[in-house]
């Protein structure tokens, strides 16, 4: 699965990708991977909604706010809003979240990639997948409403993001100590990034 | 063009949900219609005060453009859900007839209004996504957000045009 043609032709790590001077900056990551991942989310997204309906409409009608309404259709639609707004705006949030990764990893670590074609792969573009979609999961397995709530969270992120810096070992390998820290430490802002939604 | 179809599928998908949710809830019992003397007004009375009621919320969703979308995620979804909360009142008040009756003529003109208007708001942001994550386009995701600009003010033109032409209907036939 090493992608040694990249190894040769394109820097792991610049400022300045080496077809940039053409006004273009190769994706390393595929949009198959995007669009699958997206969906996942998505799909958990709603899902954990459901399971926690309940909670959050007991939360809303005891808020401060909602005390006071005595008409339970307007409570309800309070709910409705909240929820509804709750999934679009994190899968906008997680559009925005990809878009970021694949930027960054186009331009600042355009050599690091495995795959081919419509299954290729960049550092960041696994990193943020993983992490966006396993943190959604574990909060749906675990029935947490906010995946911040859990330390096994921290423990899963920063696992992710110092495991699949390792899968690219073969790419990486040899390189400065000053790169390897880099990279790993964008590896880690963007994993952890994952825990806000 | 593929971020301008997917910014209109997207508007198109929030409204119908935000209408199918906001259906859910009757909200007979907190809202208290009062269309009495309405229909003594003028026909430029009524057109006016449509337009000052809907112009609003057309800008409202438009206003995503200058917001990365934000605005138009937000107050969309909020207004989709206030259509289906006051549609499934107006049903429980004046049946499904009654409504359709009354509102069949201008009422889908006014929607496709605000849907434009709602995936204007999008397409800038739709079009930064989509040069982040493609591997085709312009590849550069603010020259592609700042680009989109003048396709989304021709949506916004349509959308206007076309919420002009819903409020003369509504007056004429609030009016008749």
């Amino acid at each position: 699965m090493g992608n040694s043609k990249n190894n040769t032709t394109t820097p792991i790590l610049s400022p300045v990708p080496a077809d940039a001077v053409k006004g273009r900056f190769q994706r390393n990551t595929s949009p198959t991977w995007w669009v699958l991942a997206f969906l996942a989310v998505l799909f958990i997204l709603v899902f954990r909604l459901q399971l926690l309906q309940p909670e959050v409409a007991a939360r809303v009608a005891a808020s401060a706010a909602a005390v006071n309404i005595e008409d339970d259709s307007v409570v309800g639609l309070a709910t409705g809003i909240g929820s509804y707004l709750g999934i679009i705006l994190s899968a906008a949030f997680t559009s925005v979240y990809f878009s970021v990764a694949s930027t960054i990893e186009s331009r600042v670590l355009p050599g690091l990639k495995r795959g081919r074609g419509r299954l290729q792969v960049g550092l960041l573009g696994a990193v943020s997948i993983v992490s966006l979609v396993g943190i959604q999961l574990f909060s749906l397995l675990a029935g947490l409403q906010s995946p911040k709530a859990h330390w096994g969270s921290y423990l899963f992120v920063l696992a992710i993001a110092a495991a699949v810096p390792l899968w690219f070992h073969s790419i990486w390998s040899g390189l400065s100590r000053a790169v390897i820290v880099w990279m790993f430490g964008i590896s880690v802002v963007i994993a952890a990034t994952s825990l806000l939604f | 063009m593929y971020t301008r179809l997917g910014a209109t599928a997207l508007s198109l998908v929030l409204m119908v949900g935000g209408i199918a949710i906001g259906f859910q809830t009757d909200l007979a019992s907190a809202i208290v219609l009062d269309r009495n003397g309405i229909a003594q007004e003028s026909w430029g009375a009524v057109f006016l005060g449509v337009i000052i009621s809907n112009g609003p919320a057309l800008c409202l969703v438009y206003g995503g453009v200058l917001s990365g979308g934000l605005l138009t995620l937000i107050a969309w979804p909020i207004i989709s859900i206030y259509i289906g909360s006051t549609m499934r009142t107006g049903i429980n008040i004046m049946g499904v007839e009654g409504v359709a009756g009354a509102i069949w003529a201008y009422a889908p003109v006014e929607f496709v209004a605000l849907a434009l208007a709602a995936a204007a708001g999008m397409m800038p942001v739709a079009a930064a996504v989509w040069a982040s994550l493609s591997t085709g386009g312009s590849n550069r995701p603010l020259r592609a957000y700042l680009n989109e600009f003048p396709h989304t003010l021709r949506f916004f033109g349509i959308a206007v045009v076309t919420l002009l032409a819903a409020a003369a209907i509504e007056a004429f036939v609030i009016t008749n």
